[in-house]
Order: structure tokens, then C-alpha cells, then sequence
């Protein structure tokens, strides 16, 4: 049943083939008009005879072995890792940026070994075809001069900057990182799509990718044994160091990014931690005397090397685009001065321009004396007359991109209205527009559903692929990784521009002499999970980053948002929970005590949240402290705790405060142990699971409104998920305690966490002690608020007996062992504003918390639960007043003083306007 | 105020100097902005040093910027224009920055008009028609695009075909002095040349980006060349100090052409300048500080400021001053 090498595919495979030849619906094509034949397709896996070709054969067997169930089942465990690693891809939707899941394929792309090393050679001379030109370019311009490259291919193209001319590299290559998209056609030769010289993104994707996939697949993993990709990490992480100016022995390197943000943020932070560099943002960086600086705890630390990932247009608002927040003023300057690499260069963007397609040929004769050994796409470039009538003319047969806006328009998807609008901007504008052909690319087997045909995933089907290989400069020639990162590609003409459905991890197998060597001994690779050490010895992949290197601003406020966000995650979500099982106890126990104080204790969660005038919940409460809740009252109030929990448009409910502790935490994923995603994961998995069950709730209940018997259902599901995210802010803090460096963020981030517990204390004890109420109540109140303040069972065993407001207090104020009492935030914030360096350290902030610690320990308990002739507890209540007040003040100290980035940048002429 | 140049005021012509000699300015280029709040730290790059040229000679030249610098240098930028960076990091409320040079100019090279290349059809004229790669990138239309159908409408009755390149340029200048209206204030710097083309109104920036819009419309390379201009006082009435500004106008390629007049293939050849502000080309009475693509490659003063200032304002002043007067 199993078929070795040579034989066809097994059974797994059996809907690959079917599929796979139907893959470009001809419709698509005979409706543009054009007379296509049926485009074949080249099998990656399969060979002109349906057998499976050598390299594919592990991969094949093992899949046979393993059949459609099993698959799945690993499938969906890698689906499950990508969340759990909080691998994500920024979906940018006009204002908004939403995080999805990264879409992995189990499949991944298997080449050949041999295959590969001519590809590779290929792909290094495309490398030192495009160094020469971008050399060129921005010295000398012989190439225009000369007319082998028209003027209009550089100077009407964006990513030339004037602004860079003659800004020289301290190394061999002008071009320092390239990558470049590569598909293969019908007759099995391989073709350049695009190549990417601006920033090129992917490499920290293709990284992960290969982790995740040789965890859910070790078998085939090890069976296969793929060079690892890891080494070209190193090697990149030598070349930055190369190209340090002159002089610099120990360089300084950062990833420049433009932040958390961005679209390809993940793929930015995973790349600076696996080379152990700090990723750095505009406003953590200053140009001084000429030179770049970075902001780290409270000095400035000199910026040798600097791996770009923002545009370059937005670089420098001094000398590129002025309406640029994510650059440095002056960097221009810096770099001209030679204190400074940038790479890629600025203006190397230029590259891009898929017009040069059309004379990159000639390019490699005239430049290297040798034909382009990796061919690009057939390419028509507007600027010049005869390709011009050309692309008018099949406007509807390529894939047409206006190089200056970025426009594509697919051309047989287009509509007629579509064609003619781009004919006349052609034949106005030629020169910006290129248009690349429309051609099946290679198919190879893929577990990701297509989306064009709404299949159902799971079986192994054919779709085509691409591969985008990255090359890096390695003394006089380049280094390129051995693999990549492929796509699945969109099923139908989509593919033919690359639209990408997933990504796919590329095995390269390893060349023998004899070319494909079909086993070989386990030991050849590390083991299941690919080795991430840089062959200097240091660990790529440490559980922490090194927080020390980046303490911008920047980083310390997000370390301190990030323990206020933790914390009040926790206790909105305690709060939360005791609220409805105070509620559920009355369903089983109505003839409990104390009945008034259930709503109370609801209607102060709700006012210490901010959420009490969203819920309404001050219409819960009864006046007879006696009566007993209706089942209409239960249903009412858990359905307000089901809003409390899920409305995350609402500041103050849970899913609100999971959202800002996700994107905080996404922000400084550069900082964090990867098991902080493992922890936090299923935190957001159970509020998106809550939300739906909320809303089917709301669907089936009469007009809108939850039924009662829905709304009881829903207190298992609000259980549950409270239960789970306690669980993962529990596990944080827990990872927050033993697994992060406790240096000067970690101070912050601590400090972060005892203002907010301090606050969240202070305005529930106001909520539910300011007024005196009577002794049932008051009991029912007092529980709860142990219980919220998570001191209920120590309460108990040290006080048998009644729940007093007395020994209480005493418990959640004074008692320096109680890690929830006020005395202990403020002997923590204490020492850790004073454990700063001297940099950080702020007279202000530590005397506020010396004024709380002296205030508290002043004050006479008994003094505190005096009640008042009007039934306040008015020192109380002034007492913690003055607490949530000072740790605000301290909070907002911070912000000013040690969280401020850069006063705002603006034009010189003011932020008037750019017409004074 | 306006940051922008003014000057140029047209109409203003010359009748004083000597016509056909050198003359020497002493110009002093002052650029004041002063902000509402504090500035803790400016960044700016500025463009107020002529050029050397074979037609200009820069004696002396100094920028000098108040509070001082802790940072400074002087370079070139793509295009040979020499540029001053600078960063304050004084905090200031006030940023002054003055450019004095003394610079000789000649007038117009009496070969370059009569010559054949200035005769020749001004289709000849483009550079891409005679591989004149570098120069084509003033072929090229700005980033949005600025060459709309008003623009190529009005070039269209300038060149008709086979005219010679120095007559279409000539009436292109008087036809933009004659149809335009110069009113400051009535635009400003970000205002495109379609505006500027339905009101028929504007500075000399504007003039000059419409000539410039007009001569890429029909393939012919232009660029923006930023300046001064001397204006002498009115017969009877004392010269006034500072009440010149900063200028601008455009210049046209005219290619390299051989002892037959045939031309020559490559990026040789000339630039015409010409000042449509005044209705003439550029002579004596012109010192160039900088050329590029647009005024964008060559402000006066850029610069980016970190400040919680919300206004500003700016104080310009422009002194061309006759040596002979000053010594």
C-alpha cells in the first residue's frame, strides 16, 4: 500500500491529482477574450509520470503511513503551536491593525539538493546583477548614461532617492540583503517575480516556520532531514557586524522597525531575537554630533549598525518625508558622515522596479559577462513604444502594477471598464507601468484550503507555489539561505500574480555527489526541533531577550503598561467571577443571608470597573434586605456579568483589558520569554470562545435580550472562561516572577503592577465600606472582598468566626507578609523605584510613595471603620482617597518623566502648517 | 507672513549698472522663526549658499545660525548645490539663520543666445531625442503629477513645431508674465500648478513651476532654479535695506551641438535660464544659490523641530546690495 521511490503517490494523495489539473479555471480565460491553451502545470512532486519524484519520497511514505486522520490531527496541532507561539501576521485594514493567526502549511515545499545548488548560484548572480546596478545608480549612473538602463526606470521610479546619492556602504556590496520571488513555469525552469531590495521581510517567518514544522512533523522531519536555515541567521548576524563603519570593533547593531504596528511586526521582533539584536523604533533612536544614539536607560548608547525595516522615504523627516513618524531626524546626515550603516541602503528600492525586468538580460551580458542565469517573468515595460503597444494591447492578459501608486490589477479578472481605464493611463504614463505575464506556476501538495473553490481542508490537494529566497552579502559574493519561505499561492489567475493564501516551509534535501542520497543517518541534523545556535555558541532563542540592550523610553513604559494591564486583567476577572458565583449561590441556596448583598457586591464591581453606568447595575439593587433575588433578577445580573466580561469596546471589562494586556504584550514581543505565548494564548482563545457564546445567547433569546434559562446556561461558559483567563494571568505573573530578568524594565514592570493593585484595593474598598451597612450585608460583603482580595482563606484560619471589618483591614492594609495588602505594594514600589539605576531614579516618585507608606502607617485602624452620624466611614473613605490619588500621581510621574518619548517632532515652520 | 519668496516684485526693471559688465552683490539672506513655546532641540538643512559657476564667482560666503550650533556641516547635495546641516540643541524660542556672500555674476553669454543651439527646432531640443540620459530626469514629471491637460494645453500654442528653442521659451515667458497676475499671498507652497493655472495668479515659485510643468509637457528638460534677484529703488529714493527677497525661476537644457550645428548625443550642452516673474532671462541682476527638480529639492530652510509649540512665525529678509555702494 505504501509506495516507496518511484511508484505513485499512496492513497493520501488522491484528491492532489484530480485537483491539480484543474486548478486554473478556463472560463477565467476564454472570458478575457484570449485564446489560452489549457496551461499545464509543473509537478513539484510528482514527475511527468505520476511517479513521485526522489526528494519527495520520504515526505510521500510517511504521509501515506500516517493517512488522512493522523494528518489532520498534526495539522491542526500545528495550526495550535502558530497560536500558542503568538506567531501573527498584522492584518492593516484602513486605521486598524488586527493580529491574525500566521497561516503555516503542513505541507512544506521539498527541492531537490542538487536542484538547489543551481538555483542558488543563480540567485547569487541575480544578487551581483543588482549590487552593480544599485551601485551604479547612486555614483556614477554610467548605466543611464550609457542608455542600458532608460532614465525613466530610475527616475520616475519612488524608491529612488536623490537624498542617497553618493551615500557609500562600509562594504563590498551596495546591496546588502536581497530577496527574491521565485516561481517555476510549465517546462519546469524557474523565474524571477519580483525582488525585494527595499527591506525585504520573511526571513524571521521562514525561521519559525521551520521550528513549527519540524515540531509537528518530527518523523518526516528527521526522515527528510533538511539542511537547516537556522546557519543563515548567522551568517547575516556576521555581515551586519562586517559592515560597521570603520573603526567600530564591537558594533552596536539594531533592528530599525517601524513598530508593532506594521504588517510584518512578528516577522521584524522574531528576527531580532533570533540574532540577539534589539529592536529599536524611531523614537528610541537620536542623532547626535553626527551620530545615532540610542535612548536606553536614561544614557545614550552609540548605534553602529542598523538593519532596516522602515521605508526609506520614512526614515528621515529631516531629509525624506517630512510627515514621517517613524524616523530619525538626521539620519540622512549620519550616515553621509560615515558613523553610521544603514541596510539596506537607503534608496536601494529602486531595485524593485519590475521594469528593469526588460533589461537585466543585457545588464548580465554587458555587466558580468554572462547570461541571467535566473531569468525574470516575461515583463513588458510601458516606457518603451514597442512594449507599450504590447501591454495596451494585452492589458487583459497580465498582471498590470503602476510602479509610482503601487496599483495592480490583475488583468483577466478585470472588468472591461478596468481595461480601458488602464489602456489610457498607459498610453499617457507609460513608463510607470510594467506588466508581468499571466502563467500557471509549478503545484505541489498543500493541506490549506483554496480559496476560490470553498474546498473543506484537510486532504492533501495541489495548489501552485512560490518561493521567495533570500541572499545576504558574504565578503565578495553572497550567501543564500538554504531554502526560504514559499507561498501557496491563490488557486486561478490570483496565483499568476502571487496572491498568497499561506506560507509554506522550504526543505532543501541534502546534495550527495551523486546527487539525491535517499537515507542517510538521523545525526545528520540536530534532531526534531532545529537547532537555533549561532555558530558563535550563543543561544539564538533565549527564554529572554536581553532587556538590558533596549531601555528606551519606549520599552520601559511598555514593560510598565504591561504589568498594569497583567494585574488588571487579574483583578477585573477575580472581581468578575466572585460576582457571579455570589449570584449562583443563590440559585442553589436562596435562603441564605445577606441577599441584599449580592447586588451590592455587583454594583461595586461594576463602579470600581467604570462599567456601572454601561450596565445599569445600580437597578439590581433591592431595598428589602431580606428578599430574595427573583430568577428574572439572576438572569439580569449574569447577563451583566456576561457584559462585564465580553463588551471590549467598553474600558473597564474583561475583554477589554485582555485586548490592551495582548497588544502591549505584541508590542515588546522582543522582550518576553516565548513561553509567554503559550500562557497568554488561550487567554484570548476564551474570550473570543465567550463572545461567540454570548452572542448565539443573545441571537436565541426574545428580542434581543437572553432568555432566563439561556442566561443560567451561560454561567458554566462565563465559569469556564473566567477560570481560564485567571489561569493565563496567573501564568504570567508567574513568568513575570521566575523567568524574566529582574533588571531596571522589569522594575518598571513590577511597579506597573503594585499602582494598579493598590488603586483596584482602594476603590473597592470605598465601593463596599464607605457606607456602613447592616451586619447581614455587611458579611456577605466582607467575604467577597477577601475573596477578591484573594485573602479569604487566611482570613479564616487566623479569625474563625465572623468576617469583622477590624481584623479585615487589617489583613488587606497593614500586613507586610500579605503580598495583596496595601503596606506591601508600597514597600515594593519603595524598593523598586530606589533599585534603579541612578539614571532612572525619580526624587518625585519615591517621595510620593514615602508620603502613602508614612500616611497608611499614621492612621489608627480603629479610626478607619468609625462611622460617621450620616453613616459614612468618613477616614475611610479620605484614606483611600489619598492612596488611589498618590498612585495615580506616581503613575503619571512616571509617564511624564521617564516614559516620554521625544517631544513631538514638526516641521520647522511649526504645527501650523506647512503653508506660514 | 510667508516664508515663501515674494520678490521679484515684476516690472521692476533695471535701468541702473552698466549693461554687458560683471556686477558684485553683497546678499544677506535672513530667515527668523520664532515659536510660542520652547524648541528643545531643531534639526534643518538649508540652501542659502550660491553656487560657483562659470558665469558666477562666490568671493565670501557664511551661514551663520543663532542660538549657536552644537552641530554643523556643509556638503553637496545630488545636483552639486551646496547645503548647510545643522542641530541646535539650546533650547530656543527663536531660530535665526543668515546667509552673506559676496558673489560677482556676469551677464548673459551673448554666444549662448546667438548660438545654434539656442535656434535650433525645439524638438531637437529633447533630451531624449538625442540620448541625453541624466538630463531626462528633468524630462520627468513630479510625484503627484503635476503636467495636467490645462498644462499641456497651454504648451501646445507655445511649441508649435519646428520653432526655435530660444524664441518658444521667450514667449512662454511673456506669455506667463501677461496671462498671470503676481499677488502674494494668494497661494502658497503646497499649491499644485492646475491651481495655479485656473486662477492665473501667484509668486514667482508658482511662475516658475508652470514654465516648468509647460516645458516637460512637451518632453523638454526644466529645472527650478532658486535665487536672487537685485532690484534697484525707484529714481530719487534711497536704496532700502532687506526689501528684497528670495527668488526663483526656470531654466531650460539646450543639447551639446557640433561646429556643423548638428548635435551631439550625451549630457553636454546648456541651461537657459529665464524669469517669467519679470518677463526676461536671467542675467546679471540673477545670483543662483540652487537648482533641483522642484523647489522641494532646494528650500531656503528645512527642518524638523521638537517642541510642544503649537504656532509659529517667520521673518524673512532678503538684501541685495551693489558692492560699490557697500565699500
Amino acid at each position: 500500500m505504501n509506495v516507496s521511490a518511484g511508484g505513485a503517490p499512496p492513497a493520501v494523495f488522491d484528491r492532489y491529482r484530480s485537483d491539480g489539473y484543474t486548478l486554473f479555471d478556463l472560463e477565467q480565460f476564454n472570458g478575457a477574450g484570449l485564446r489560452i491553451p489549457a496551461p499545464a502545470h509543473y509537478d513539484e512532486m510528482l514527475d511527468a509520470a505520476g511517479a513521485v519524484r526522489p526528494a519527495w519520497d520520504e515526505l510521500a511514505t510517511i504521509y501515506g503511513m500516517h493517512g488522512d486522520s493522523r494528518l489532520q490531527a498534526l495539522a491542526s496541532r500545528l495550526s495550535s503551536a502558530v497560536v500558542d507561539d503568538g506567531v501573527v501576521y498584522n492584518a492593516v485594514d484602513r486605521e486598524q491593525t488586527i493580529a491574525r493567526p500566521w497561516q503555516i502549511d503542513p505541507v512544506p515545499l521539498i527541492v531537490d539538493g542538487v536542484e538547489w545548488a543551481g538555483l542558488e548560484k543563480a540567485i547569487r548572480q541575480r544578487s551581483m546583477l543588482l549590487d552593480l546596478v544599485l551601485a551604479d545608480l547612486y555614483h556614477d549612473q554610467t548605466l543611464i548614461a550609457s542608455g542600458l538602463i532608460p532614465p525613466e526606470m530610475v527616475f520616475g521610479h519612488p524608491g529612488y532617492l536623490r537624498k542617497a546619492a553618493r551615500l557609500d556602504v562600509a562594504g563590498p556590496h551596495a546591496l546588502f540583503l536581497h530577496a527574491v520571488d521565485i516561481a517555476r513555469t510549465a517546462d519546469g525552469r524557474h523565474v524571477a517575480y519580483a525582488d525585494r531590495t527595499q527591506a525585504p521581510s520573511g526571513i524571521g517567518y521562514a525561521i519559525v516556520g521551520r521550528r513549527l514544522l519540524s515540531r509537528a512533523f518530527p518523523q518526516v522531519f528527521q526522515a527528510s532531514a533538511p539542511r537547516p536555515m537556522a546557519t543563515f541567521a548567522g551568517t547575516l548576524r556576521l555581515a551586519l557586524s562586517d559592515y560597521a563603519p570603520p573603526g567600530v570593533d564591537d558594533p552596536t547593531v539594531a533592528v530599525f522597525s517601524p513598530g508593532s504596528m506594521s504588517e510584518t511586526a512578528f516577522d521584524q521582533a522574531y528576527l531580532a531575537s533570533v540574532l540577539g539584536f534589539p529592536l529599536v523604533e524611531g523614537t528610541d533612536l537620536t542623532v547626535r554630533d553626527g551620530t545615532v544614539y540610542m535612548r536606553s536607560l536614561g544614557k545614550y548608547k552609540r548605534v553602529d549598525v542598523l538593519l532596516r525595516r522602515v521605508d526609506a522615504a520614512y526614515a528621515d523627516p529631516l531629509d525624506l518625508r517630512t510627515d514621517s513618524r517613524l524616523g530619525v531626524a538626521g539620519l540622512v546626515e549620519a550616515i553621509s558622515r560615515g558613523t553610521v550603516t544603514v541596510v539596506n541602503t537607503l534608496g536601494s528600492g529602486v531595485c524593485e522596479n519590475p521594469a528593469l525586468h526588460t533589461v537585466l538580460d543585457r545588464l548580465a551580458r554587458e555587466l558580468l559577462d554572462e547570461d541571467l542565469a535566473l531569468p525574470s517573468v516575461p515583463t513588458y515595460w510601458g516606457g518603451d513604444e514597442r512594449q507599450r503597444s504590447k501591454l495596451i494591447a494585452d492589458v487583459g492578459a497580465l498582471v498590470v502594477t503602476n510602479t509610482r501608486t503601487g496599483e495592480e490589477v490583475v488583468g483577466p479578472l478585470a472588468d472591461a471598464a478596468t481595461r480601458d481605464r488602464l489602456a489610457r493611463a498607459i498610453a499617457a504614463r507609460g513608463h510607470e507601468w510594467v506588466g508581468r505575464e499571466v502563467t500557471a506556476y509549478s503545484v505541489a501538495p498543500t493541506m490549506t484550503p483554496g480559496w476560490a473553490s470553498g474546498r473543506i481542508g484537510g486532504s492533501v490537494r495541489a495548489a501552485p507555489v512560490s518561493v521567495r529566497a533570500f541572499s545576504v552579502a558574504q565578503g565578495p559574493t553572497y550567501a543564500v539561505m538554504p531554502g526560504g519561505l514559499a507561498s501557496v499561492l491563490a488557486d486561478g489567475v490570483g496565483g499568476a500574480a502571487l496572491q498568497t493564501v499561506a506560507a509554506k516551509d522550504v526543505w532543501v534535501t541534502n546534495a550527495g555527489a551523486g546527487g539525491h542520497v535517499s537515507r542517510r543517518s538521523e545525526r545528520r541534523v540536530g534532531g526534531a526541533d532545529e537547532t537555533d545556535v549561532l555558530p558563535s555558541g550563543r543561544t539564538m532563542m533565549s527564554e529572554y531577550a536581553d532587556v538590558a540592550a533596549a531601555g528606551s523610553p519606549r520599552v520601559l513604559s511598555d514593560m510598565f503598561w504591561l504589568g498594569r494591564y497583567g494585574e488588571r486583567t487579574e483583578q477585573v476577572t477575580r472581581m468578575a467571577k466572585v460576582a457571579r458565583e455570589r449570584y449562583q449561590d443563590f440559585q442553589y441556596r436562596p435562603w441564605m443571608n445577606g441577599t441584599a448583598a449580592v447586588p451590592l457586591i455587583l454594583h461595586a464591581v461594576a463602579e470600581v470597573t467604570g462599567t456601572a453606568h454601561f450596565l445599569h447595575t445600580e437597578e439590581l439593587l433591592v431595598a428589602d434586605a431580606t428578599a430574595h433575588p427573583s430568577p428574572e433578577q439572576v438572569n439580569a445580573a449574569i447577563t451583566r456579568i456576561a457584559d462585564l466580561t465580553v463588551e471590549r469596546q467598553v474600558p473597564g471589562t474583561v475583554a477589554y483589558a485582555v485586548d490592551r494586556l495582548m497588544s502591549t504584550t505584541r508590542a515588546m514581543r522582543d522582550q518576553l520569554s516565548t513561553s509567554t505565548w503559550m500562557v497568554l494564548a488561550p487567554v484570548e482563545r476564551s474570550v473570543e470562545v465567550l463572545v461567540e457564546q454570548v452572542r448565539g445567547v443573545r441571537e436565541a433569546g426574545p428580542s434581543g435580550g437572553a432568555s432566563t434559562a439561556a442566561a443560567l446556561d451561560l454561567g458554566p461558559d462565563l465559569a469556564r472562561a473566567h477560570e481560564e483567563i485567571l489561569h493565563g494571568v496567573l501564568g504570567l505573573s508567574g513568568l513575570q516572577a521566575e523567568s524574566m530578568v529582574h533588571d531596571p524594565a522589569w522594575l518598571f514592570m513590577d511597579v506597573g503592577r503594585r499602582i494598579e493593585r493598590i488603586i483596584t484595593l482602594a476603590d473597592l474598598t470605598n465601593a463596599m465600606f464607605a457606607t456602613a451597612r447592616e451586619s447581614a450585608v455587611e458579611q456577605g460583603l466582607l467575604e467577597t472582598f477577601l475573596t477578591a482580595g484573594e485573602s479569604a482563606v487566611i482570613y479564616r484560619r487566623r479569625s474563625r468566626g465572623l468576617y469583622r471589618l477590624l481584623p479585615v483591614l487589617q489583613l488587606l492594609f497593614f500586613d507586610e507578609t500579605n503580598p495583596r495588602a496595601l503596606i506591601y505594594q508600597l514597600d515594593r514600589l519603595r524598593a523598586g523605584l530606589s533599585g534603579m539605576p541612578e539614571t532612572l531614579r525619580s526624587a518625585t516618585a519615591e517621595r510620593i510613595v514615602e508620603e502613602l507608606t508614612v500616611e497608611l502607617r499614621r492612621i489608627d485602624p480603629e479610626d478607619i471603620i468609625a462611622v460617621g452620624a450620616d453613616g459614612i466611614r468618613t477616614d475611610l473613605v479620605a484614606l483611600m482617597t489619598t492612596l488611589r490619588g498618590g498612585a495615580r500621581e506616581l503613575s503619571d510621574v512616571l509617564t511624564r518623566t521617564r516614559f516620554a518619548l521625544p517631544q513631538p517632532a514638526q516641521p520647522i515652520w511649526g504645527a501650523s502648517g506647512g503653508d506660514v | 507672513m510667508s516664508a515663501r519668496s515674494d520678490g521679484g516684485t515684476p516690472g521692476e526693471r533695471s535701468d541702473g549698472g552698466t549693461p554687458g559688465a560683471p556686477r558684485r552683490y553683497r546678499v544677506i539672506h535672513t530667515t527668523r522663526y520664532t515659536y510660542d513655546a520652547e524648541v528643545s532641540s531643531s534639526y534643518g538643512r538649508c540652501y542659502v549658499t550660491p553656487r560657483e559657476l562659470p558665469s558666477q564667482r562666490v568671493h565670501t560666503t557664511a551661514v551663520r545660525i543663532t542660538p549657536e550650533p552644537d552641530d554643523r556641516s556643509t556638503g553637496l547635495d545630488v545636483y552639486g548645490n551646496s547645503d548647510t546641516y545643522f542641530h541646535v540643541r539650546t533650547p530656543h524660542t527663536a531660530l535665526e539663520v543668515t546667509g552673506t556672500s559676496l558673489v560677482e555674476v556676469d551677464p548673459i553669454d551673448p554666444g549662448l543666445l546667438a548660438g545654434p543651439a539656442a535656434q535650433l527646432p525645439w524638438e531637437q531640443a529633447r533630451p531624449r531625442a538625442v540620448g541625453a540620459g541624466l538630463v531626462a530626469e528633468f524630462t520627468m514629471d513630479l510625484d503627484p503629477p503635476e503636467i495636467t491637460p490645462a498644462v499641456v494645453d497651454y504648451a501646445r500654442g507655445v511649441f508649435t513645431p519646428g520653432r526655435p528653442v530660444l524664441e518658444a521659451v521667450t514667449d512662454l515667458t511673456t506669455r506667463i508674465f501677461t496671462d498671470f497676475t503676481y499677488k502674494s499671498g494668494a497661494t502658497a507652497i503646497s499649491t499644485r500648478v492646475d491651481a495655479v493655472m485656473a486662477r492665473r495668479e501667484g509668486v514667482c515659485q508658482d511662475f516658475a513651476r508652470v514654465a516648468i510643468a509647460c516645458l516637460r509637457s512637451v518632453g523638454l528638460a526644466a529645472r527650478y532654479e532658486s535665487g536672487y534677484l537685485a532690484t534697484d529703488p525707484p529714481p530719487g529714493r534711497e536704496r532700502i535695506f532687506g526689501a528684497d527677497a528670495s527668488h526663483a525661476w526656470a531654466a531650460v537644457w539646450l543639447p551639446p551641438v557640433d561646429g556643423g550645428a548638428g548635435v551631439v548625443a550625451g549630457d553636454g550642452g546648456r541651461w537657459l535660464a529665464f524669469d517669467p516673474t519679470n518677463d526676461k532671462l536671467v542675467d546679471e541682476r540673477h545670483v543662483t544659490v540652487a537648482w533641483g527638480r522642484d523647489y522641494d529639492d532646494v528650500p531656503p530652510l528645512r527642518g524638523v523641530i521638537y517642541t510642544d509649540a503649537t504656532s509659529s512665525e517667520i521673518k524673512v529678509s532678503v538684501d541685495v546690495g551693489p558692492l560699490d555702494e557697500i565699500e
